[in-house]
């Protein structure tokens, strides 16, 4: 079931919870299973702001990968009636795989597309929190194509693993439950009418094979939790300014993490306009000084309001690519970028707070006349978010999402259910020294992917096979460039250097051409040996750039299916996978064909 | 409860009888819980106060266990906010009572029979007895094992018991107008006027205390001065 | 010296933080007890010799000396003897408030046996005292009621609100609610439980209130 607008969400999902709260101990405490990122961090922090002001009884979870999310519900056992998955789940068959009964209702609030069919098409135990424009209801298979009535089946004597292969989704285990026992009666016209059932059966078995293999080919994202999240809060009437800021960060996250694109961004930021006006106005004028989020024209720097013009310039990913800053000539051409501005070089390199006010105040301006010249017209971003607080501390919310997104993945001494919590205290408007900390560690992040680049470029990894880029990052040989953290960090290093390679070869085939990244993260000290390597995917840049649809995932399950090589997912993202060590080889050489049968539609190769 | 009402010290303890509402029971704990937790010693016991209140507790929240599905969320939660703030004050009263008597316990357990009767319940006294019985058992029996047989090592702290320091100071407040009240030896008697307060010796206001007639207030710090300062503004 | 080791022990006990509790010096204790012994000894000794018949006035007034300057040294030693069991019994009593009824078994290794035998015996005297004090309802034979009890260690801290956030710091497993709803509570969890489930918890480290 698909709870569609707010007002569904409130009256279905919201209502229910309260609902529960009288309804006896035994119903009334939600469980919570948070994937650990941005996003959900954020719509956790909204969630437990609502469930406090009415006294919602709650257990949250922290899941790193889908088997924490199993275990955590066959830990809670039978007390459990009432499970919110915030942003994992949408892509199981919850019901199944959490192994739950039909007592217990599931919430999915995910912004990972496709969500799957049995989480749609279930009658009422699993809600689906999400908008679905009519784009997305269109690309959802009709219920007659992917399912068949029961009792149907239970007459079946049908092998409906035939032509399928190797098919494992779990859609088969329906299929195999077809009983056995129809051997002892023959009858011809029984027979004959059977095998024609049959060969109906493999038909529409195919049929829906293809159907299903079309809806799930492409992982993508749409709609943030936390907006969504804000948007309840909004409607039950307990939003405030700090809620806004909360949302704002997860629509931020997914901006920055290349998971929706500009344009979706920007549709999305003028919805939200309308509360950027109504919450800053109910501030009373004394308390101006205060925390306040403001939307406008900003330079699309990182980090440049708590570092130095020129730093962020030189580390941010689309400067980078464009001037190639890292070598020496690229370092000219920047200094040649701000010469032509007329920003003095003591000025770049001071410290921003501590630059000329006059300078400060014009540089906009600057910036704006140099970009066409340059051809860096993306340097100054249509709109963004600006929290400032205190007198005249600035900082971009998309920078704040970079810095809760390091704080979640930076640290590898610590559990991610500790960086979780780490991060759920530190977004609080009350605690700018925890902010300021998050900015610093994003900004540590950032200098370290960068280097990483740097040293791929130096050491020429960057493989163009004919069909997709490859960077192998394990046998990297500067110093420093094994880092630790949590694999999710591979992401956004994959796409840093897959935006570089793209601006670097100019190529049009280069631009459509996947990537694939291989590395090797230190293994955390609590997890035993390391033999593994972590595998990122990403679809072709212009793709990315469109709001990602990533096929990739699927990709890597069909070599992995031909190398017969086994994949682990680390986290609930498709197109990040672990594989042995060992069979790295194995597993690249079986990419190599499964992407070049046909590099777009990979799905040709599974049967 | 049918306690001999013995007059020790030429008090008497309030009328019994009287009917007492929910609202008498929770002022008057909360005099006798302030009293009892500034007070250098033992303050008569209340038990009925306790446990009429013990009652009432039970009553409040079998209540509310039978209206979880009717009642609207909230209320409940008010409610039973209200009763877990009864039972924390309870809770403290009792504690502190049983402090002082662990603190001060060969003191209590010299008292008369009379006197005991007075000030703690037989519950308390139970306690008390146990809870020194053991103190002396643990003391002794870790060295008894080392000892000559017929050396005591007791006997010169039970000679010379902990006793509550009455010679400190209080801040009281009297209920009704006292006169006659004796400070020092040489002092001529003074009278204690209603609504005022006063800084005593508690031996000189012990009497009054114990009837109930005084009450014993915390000294005012500066942020509840500041607290009675913005509450008189509005 | 007189005393000295008896000094050692009670500065020991000064110097280890104010409620934590070192471990129990059983040598010590037993030293002293020595040294006691060889005083009464003596003591004892010396009484025999003053009472001996034809004893000089000088000698006498020797002995008596030396016995008084023994007995003060016993007295002391006696003292002290009972003032690092007393301390020691009065922090071991704190403990039993702040975390229970159970002695985790870091603490346990540093008691003597006889402490653990008081604590079990304090526990039981408390646990008496407080169903003395629980009062039992009117009784309906129809509708038979609980007592109502007043734990005294749940309520040790004057209640703000009704339900509190708290983190869960140790795997714990299945815990059972008064309401009797089973909560699992496992290491990172965070939930929001009412004040009077949790304080127990809190207090023995295995949950802790975020804000």
């Amino acid at each position: 079931m698909i709870l569609d607008n707010a007002r569904e969400l409130s009256d279905r999902f919201y209502n229910y919870l309260l609902k529960c709260r009288s309804r006896g101990v035994e119903f009334n405490r939600l469980l919570m299973l948070a994937a650990s990122d941005v996003d959900s961090v954020c719509a956790v922090k909204i969630l437990l702001h609502l469930f406090h002001c009415d006294h919602i009884q709650y257990s949250l979870t922290v899941c790193s990968r889908f088997q924490d999310c199993v275990d955590a519900v066959a830990a809670a056992g039978d007390s459990v009636r009432t499970i919110l998955m915030i942003n994992c789940g949408a892509a199981e068959s919850v019901v199944e795989r959490l192994n739950v009964s039909d007592k217990v209702r599931i919430y999915i609030l995910d912004s990972r597309m496709p969500v799957h069919l049995r989480n749609l098409y279930s009658a009422k135990q699993v809600c689906v929190l999400r908008k679905f424009s009519q784009e997305d209801i269109q690309q959802i298979p009709r219920w007659e194509e992917v399912f068949r009535e029961e009792e149907q089946e239970e007459n079946e004597n049908g092998a409906p693993d035939g032509e399928g292969g190797k098919e494992t989704d779990d859609n088969d285990d329906v299929m195999s439950q077809s009983s056995q026992n129809f051997r002892g009666d023959a009858g011809r016209a029984r027979a004959r009418k059977r095998r024609e059932k049959e060969r109906e059966l493999r038909e529409w078995n195919s049929k829906r094979i293809a159907v299903e293999e079309g809806y799930y080919k492409n992982v993508y994202y749409q709609d943030s939790s936390a907006v969504r999240m804000f948007e309840l809060a909004h409607l039950v009437s307990k939003d405030d300014q700090e809620l806004f800021f909360w949302a704002v960060i997860g629509l931020c996250e997914m901006f920055m993490q290349r998971k929706i694109g500009s344009t979706e961004f920007v549709e999305k930021s003028v919805a939200l306009q309308g509360h950027v006006i109504r919450l800053t106005h109910s501030i009373d004028l004394e308390n101006q000084q205060n925390f306040r989020i403001t939307y406008g024209q900003d330079l699309a720097l990182r980090f440049y309001r708590q570092w130095s013009i020129f730093e962020s310039l030189n580390n941010t990913p689309y400067t980078v690519a464009i001037f190639r800053a890292w070598e020496n000539k690229g370092h000219a051409k920047l200094h040649e970028f701000l010469a032509d501005m007329g920003l003095a070089l003591a000025q770049c390199k001071q410290t921003y707070s501590a630059m000329d006010f006059n300078i400060r105040r014009d540089m906009m301006e600057w910036f704006q006349a140099q970009a066409p010249e340059w051809n860096v017209p993306d340097l100054i971003s249509g709109g963004s978010f600006l929290a400032t607080y205190g007198f005249n501390q600035k900082f971009q919310i998309n920078d704040m999402a970079l810095g809760l997104f390091a704080c979640l993945t930076v640290n590898s001494d610590k559990s991610s259910e500790d960086n979780f919590h780490d991060a759920l205290d530190t977004l609080s408007k009350h605690e700018f020294d925890r902010l300021d900390r998050a900015l610093q560690m994003g900004r540590d992040q950032l200098v370290v992917l960068r280097k990483i680049v740097q040293s791929a470029f130096e050491e020429k990894l960057f493989v163009g096979m004919t069909h997709y880029v490859q960077v192998c990052l394990d046998n990297i040989s500067t110093a420093g460039t094994q880092f630790a953290g949590r694999p999710e960090v591979l992401i956004p290093l994959a796409h840093f250097l897959q935006e570089t390679y793209v601006v670097m070869s100019r190529g049009q085939r280069v631009k459509k051409a996947p990537f694939v990244l291989v590395a090797q993260l230190q293994p955390p000290s609590t997890d035993g040996t390391g033999d593994f390597l972590h595998v990122v995917g990403l679809p072709g840049a212009d793709n990315v750039a469109a709001g990602m649809k990533n096929f990739m995932g699927k990709a890597f399950r069909a070599a992995a299916r031909q190398a017969k090589v086994e994949l682990e997912l680390d986290s609930f993202e498709e197109c990040l996978v672990r594989i042995g060590k060992r069979s790295k080889t194995a597993f690249l050489d079986a990419l190599i064909i499964a992407l070049s049968a046909a590099p777009t539609e990979p799905q040709s190769n599974r049967h | 409860m049918d306690l001999p009402e013995m007059d020790v010290s030429g008090v008497a303890l309030d009328d019994s009888s009287t009917v007492y509402t929910t609202a008498q029971l929770l002022t008057d704990l909360k005099d006798i819980w302030r009293s009892e937790r500034l007070a250098p010693e033992l303050l008569p016991h209340k038990q009925e106060t306790v446990e009429m209140l013990l009652e009432q507790i039970g009553t409040v929240e079998s209540n509310l266990e039978k209206a979880k599905h009717v009642k609207d969320p909230f209320f409940l939660h008010c409610h039973k906010m209200e009763a877990n703030r009864v039972r924390y004050m309870l809770s403290n009263y009792l504690r502190c009572r049983l402090e002082k008597l662990e603190n001060y316990a060969l003191h209590y357990l010299q008292l008369s029979a009379a006197e005991r009767d007075f000030v703690m319940t037989t519950a308390e006294y139970k306690f008390l007895q146990r809870y020194q019985a053991d103190t002396e058992e643990l003391i002794e029996g870790s060295v008894r094992t080392f000892l000559p047989a017929n050396l005591a090592i007791l006997d010169k702290w039970k000679e010379a018991p902990l006793k509550p320091r009455l010679e400190s100071f209080v801040f009281v407040k009297p209920r009704e107008q006292i006169n006659g009240l004796i400070l020092g030896a040489s002092d001529a008697p003074v009278s204690l006027e209603q609504h005022s307060q006063y800084l005593l010796r508690y031996s000189a206001v012990r009497k009054p205390v114990m009837e109930n007639k005084v009450i014993l207030i915390s000294p005012i710090s500066s942020a509840s001065l500041q607290e009675i300062f913005l509450s008189s503004l509005f | 010296m007189f005393g000295q080791r008896a000094a050692e022990l009670i500065r020991e006990l000064e110097r280890a933080s104010d409620d934590a509790l070192p471990p129990y010096k059983a040598e010590s204790v037993r030293g002293i007890c020595e040294e006691m012994q060889g005083i009464f000894e003596a003591n004892c000794r010396d009484r025999v010799n003053l009472d001996a018949d034809g004893i000089e006035q000088a000698t006498a007034v020797k002995i008596q000396h030396a016995m008084h300057f023994r007995d003060t040294a016993m007295s002391r030693n006696k003292r002290c003897l009972i003032a690092y069991h007393y301390n020691r019994m009065e922090r071991l009593r704190n403990l039993r408030w702040s975390l229970g009824g159970i002695i985790p078994t870091a603490i346990r290794q540093t008691l003597s046996e006889k402490e653990t035998e008081w604590f079990s015996n304090y526990s039981k005297a408390l646990t008496n005292y407080m169903m003395d004090v629980a009062e039992l309802p009117d009784q309906d034979p129809a509708d038979p009621q609980d007592p109502v009890v007043l734990d005294l260690t749940v309520h040790q801290r004057p209640p703000k609100e009704y339900f509190i956030d708290v983190k869960v710091l140790v795997d714990y497993g299945n815990y059972e609610t008064q309401d009797g709803e089973t909560i699992f509570l496992k290491k990172h969890m965070r939930l929001c439980m009412a004040r009077t489930e949790c304080e127990h918890l809190i207090r023995q480290g295995i949950l802790q209130h975020v804000q």
